[in-house]
């Protein structure tokens, strides 16, 4: 039985709008369990992202919030970058374009862990080989122009993990790849947390990607929890009629198609 | 067996420049019939996007011919070209920079019922609430602005604009890959439907090959700026002759075989 890393607890988050009160998280409660792969699912709108803002502690200023999360896994309140990393779906807007790979990834090295910047740089080194980037050593001088959407994704995940964070949040974190890409970016993640040290919480909006990832997941509709639970059970047992709908409308290979075949060649 | 309706022949450009000499499209030939969708999967850099602007002409090519009706488009003089624009029409996949965020959506809608002469003066109000309605949205929208509405009402409008100049082909480029996936299921439909009432030919780009496949009638596999594989739908998505498909339909995630990976 492993430990509850993290507890989210009536946990509701408020956006004051021109329209009104807009809730972006109404009542949500959920226990994150230590060394879990937890998908996060839903559809535009659903809190999904919210969630993983209020984890990090990235929420704006002029959010309310009310309910609690609480880290009995820590023991203390953990700090984002150090604690949790985060990879978002826009590793183009989450790389500074003006500052060298070795720089970036190295930084949260140096600043959490008080490597001096040769040692910070050799980590960089460890990290980008971790992650898979072709001779890591040269591209501690290269920017992040110099790289395709999914290097800069891997380049994006060896900074979110340099400072050995227990808990790393992929918000989307494929959603702008290609098909070909997302699947070696989702291997990549899962053997990231393989030996089980490091929690992953992976937000998407994809129940297909979400099920052959996740020990459990996590169903969000318009701000609330629809259900969670283990992954097998949740794609093949669905309790919720909103995750029958979503798991109707997703399509792979053995959706019916629209159209006959062809009448012309 | 319907009649060819687009034809492109040995269809080449590169990109060069600030040290690229990339290939993104070399030597690409294929066909469209009327009432045809001709899907084109690859992955990210394989061309996909340029052979979109290509047939658009919003990129000039280096080398190839196009055929609409028989008609050589790139040998079009400038003034014919922009009477026969509106025969091929596109749709982006933000909608968001594909519009004017001033203008409003009706106003966005009777531009080309205008530019192309489609309707008099005194028509196109009602030619262009008639659009809204055939793409399932309601005829008041037309005042509102692009912004104002949600992300697949978006996409509709940009169709609803698309049709405007009743187009003969429409080429979507990863048109629904950012809408949510029950809205994406709705969009299909939508575009099956136009397609069977109007007989419009699509050509449809997708990341996506399981979204790709749904629609498509033949499919395209491109990679390197190249077509590896052409064939129907069913037998390329199912015994994939080339690796760029093999490895394309091995990474579509799926929860019925959860847990494979």
């Amino acid at each position: 039985m492993r430990s509850v890393l993290c507890k989210v607890d009536r946990l509701s988050v408020v956006y004051r709008t021109k329209a009104g009160a807009q809730h972006a998280l109404r009542s949500v409660s959920l226990d994150i369990v230590a060394g879990e792969k937890l998908a996060v699912i839903g559809e535009s709108g659903s809190g999904k992202s919210t969630l993983s803002l209020a984890l990090t502690g990235l929420l704006p200023e002029e959010a309310l919030v009310e309910g609690s999360i609480s880290w009995p896994g820590f023991g203390f309140d953990p700090v984002a970058g150090r604690d949790i990393g985060i990879v978002f779906q826009d590793p183009g807007s989450s790389l500074n374009p003006v500052l060298t790979i070795g720089d970036q990834v190295g930084e949260g090295a140096g600043r959490h862990l008080g490597l001096d910047r040769r040692a910070a740089r050799e980590k960089a080194v460890e990290l980008l080989a971790r992650v898979r980037i072709p001779q890591p050593e040269n591209a501690l001088g290269a920017y992040p122009h110099q790289f395709s959407g999914g290097q800069r994704q891997r380049i994006a995940i060896a900074a979110a993990i340099a400072a050995g964070p227990s808990v790393l949040i992929a918000d989307e974190a494929t959603s702008a790849l290609d098909t070909i890409v997302q699947a070696e970016i989702s291997t990549l993640l899962e053997d990231l947390v393989k030996n089980g040290d490091m929690t992953l919480i992976f937000v998407t909006h994809d129940i297909g990607l979400a099920a052959s990832l996740a020990d459990r997941i996590a169903v969000f509709r318009t701000a609330e929890l629809v259900e969670s639970g283990d992954a097998q059970s949740i794609v093949h047992e669905p309790q919720a009629e909103y995750t029958r709908q979503l798991l109707a409308t997703h399509i792979d290979l053995e959706s019916p198609r629209l159209v006959g075949v062809s009448d012309a060649r | 067996m319907p009649d060819e309706l687009l034809r492109v022949e040995g269809l080449s450009k590169r990109f060069t420049g600030r040290g690229r000499n990339v290939a993104a499209l070399d030597d690409v030939t294929f066909s469209i019939s009327g009432g045809e969708t001709l899907g084109v999967v690859g992955p990210s850099g394989s061309g996909k996007s340029t052979l979109a602007r290509v047939l658009l002409r919003l990129v000039e090519p280096d080398a190839g011919r196009i055929l609409i009706d028989g008609e050589d488009w790139r040998a079009l003089s400038p003034k014919t070209l922009r009477r026969r624009r509106g025969s091929i029409q596109m749709v982006f996949q933000d909608p968001l920079s594909a519009f004017n965020p001033r203008t409003t959506i009706g106003k966005a809608i009777m531009d080309p019922l205008r530019i192309h002469a489609v309707v008099d003066r005194d028509a196109r109000n009602a030619v262009m609430e008639e659009l809204l309605q055939r793409v399932g949205l309601s005829a008041d929208m037309s005042s509102r602005r692009i912004h104002e509405v949600s992300g697949g009402q978006r996409q509709r409008v940009a169709l609803a604009r698309a049709l405007a100049s009743r187009p003969r082909l429409v080429v979507l480029d990863e048109a629904l890959s950012a809408l949510d996936v029950s809205v994406r299921g709705r969009m299909l439909e939508l575009l099956v439907r136009l397609q069977a009432e109007e007989g419009i030919s699509y050509l449809f780009i997708g990341h996506d090959p399981a979204v790709v496949r749904m629609i498509s009638h033949r499919v395209a596999v491109m990679d390197h700026g190249r077509i590896v594989e052409t064939g129907d739908a069913d037998a390329v998505f199912s015994d994939p002759g080339s690796e760029t498909g093999k490895a394309l339909i091995a990474a579509i995630p799926t929860w019925r075989r959860s847990g494979s990976a």
